[in-house]
């Protein structure tokens, strides 16, 4: 490689090579394992939810940001990439559409109290 | 033309990657991609497929395919489709082949000090990796 063919100033890697960087073999095998977990755990829970249009949106800038991971760590993953934001995105999304469910089962049982 | 480490490092942001010129079109045009698979999900053709991918190596074939042409290079759609593949195959594996060869060999493992909040958190000093390794390489 010259430095003509990459003038940006930077060696971005893949996840593993900074993990290796930090704790070696560990680190990849705790990195790796951390990643699957926790991104499978995020996508069954976003698949269980309801269909919406910005459940989808989230789920496809979650989508885009994961393969950030070709050139990029997984702080920065988690981090600057959005995927934590958007966690609590749809987090939110979802507590407020529970919230309101309730609110609506509530003015029902109100209502039909006084009926 | 080597930016600087500090400023580099130091940047701290929660979500960029719509507004980052780094990213550029295509992103938008994946995730546009990206939201039409998971409304269709299993109703999708194979022609679709590959129209989505054709539309999303588009923009980068573009921008090599212009510096072909300012360059003066003698085939520049070869030229673009060369850069393209080796951008998405070969560059990834070189920079990472770099940290096997660099660490522990020539310099210790850093133990969670580039790792950006984490360093933070436990008052270490940022370690600039990337940077470092760009240096060490083209000094």
């Amino acid at each position: 490689m010259r430095a003509a063919d990459n003038p940006s100033g930077f060696l971005n890697a893949t996840y593993a090579s900074e993990t290796w960087a930090n704790f070696g073999w560990f680190g990849i095998m705790l990195s790796s394992t951390f990643l699957g977990f926790f991104l499978h755990s995020v996508n069954l829970w976003i698949w269980k939810l309801k269909k919406t249009p910005e459940k989808i949106s989230i789920y496809s800038i979650m989508v885009a940001s994961v393969l950030n991971l070709i050139s990029g760590n997984v702080t920065a993953l988690l981090q600057s990439k959005g995927f934590v934001i958007l966690y609590f995105f749809t987090l939110l999304g979802n507590m407020t559409l529970v919230k309101t469910i309730k609110d609506n089962s509530q003015i029902i049982n109100r209502s039909l109290k006084c009926l | 033309m080597v930016k600087i480490v500090r400023q580099a490092s130091q940047k701290c942001t929660l979500y960029k990657p719509l507004y980052c010129p780094k990213n550029g079109e295509h992103l938008i045009i994946l995730i546009n991609i990206l939201i039409y698979i998971f409304i269709k999900q299993k109703k999708l053709k194979t022609k679709t497929i590959l129209l989505g991918v054709t539309i999303l190596l588009f923009f980068p074939l573009l921008i090599f395919y212009i510096r072909a042409v300012s360059l003066k290079i003698g085939s520049p759609l070869q030229f673009a489709f060369y850069s393209l593949f080796n951008r998405i195959f070969m560059i990834s594996a070189r920079v990472a082949m770099v940290h096997y060869m660099v660490f522990p060999d020539y310099i210790n493992f850093l133990y969670r000090s580039s790792m950006n909040y984490i360093s933070c958190f436990l008052g270490k000093e940022l370690f600039p990796l990337s940077n470092y390794l760009y240096l060490y390489f083209y000094p």
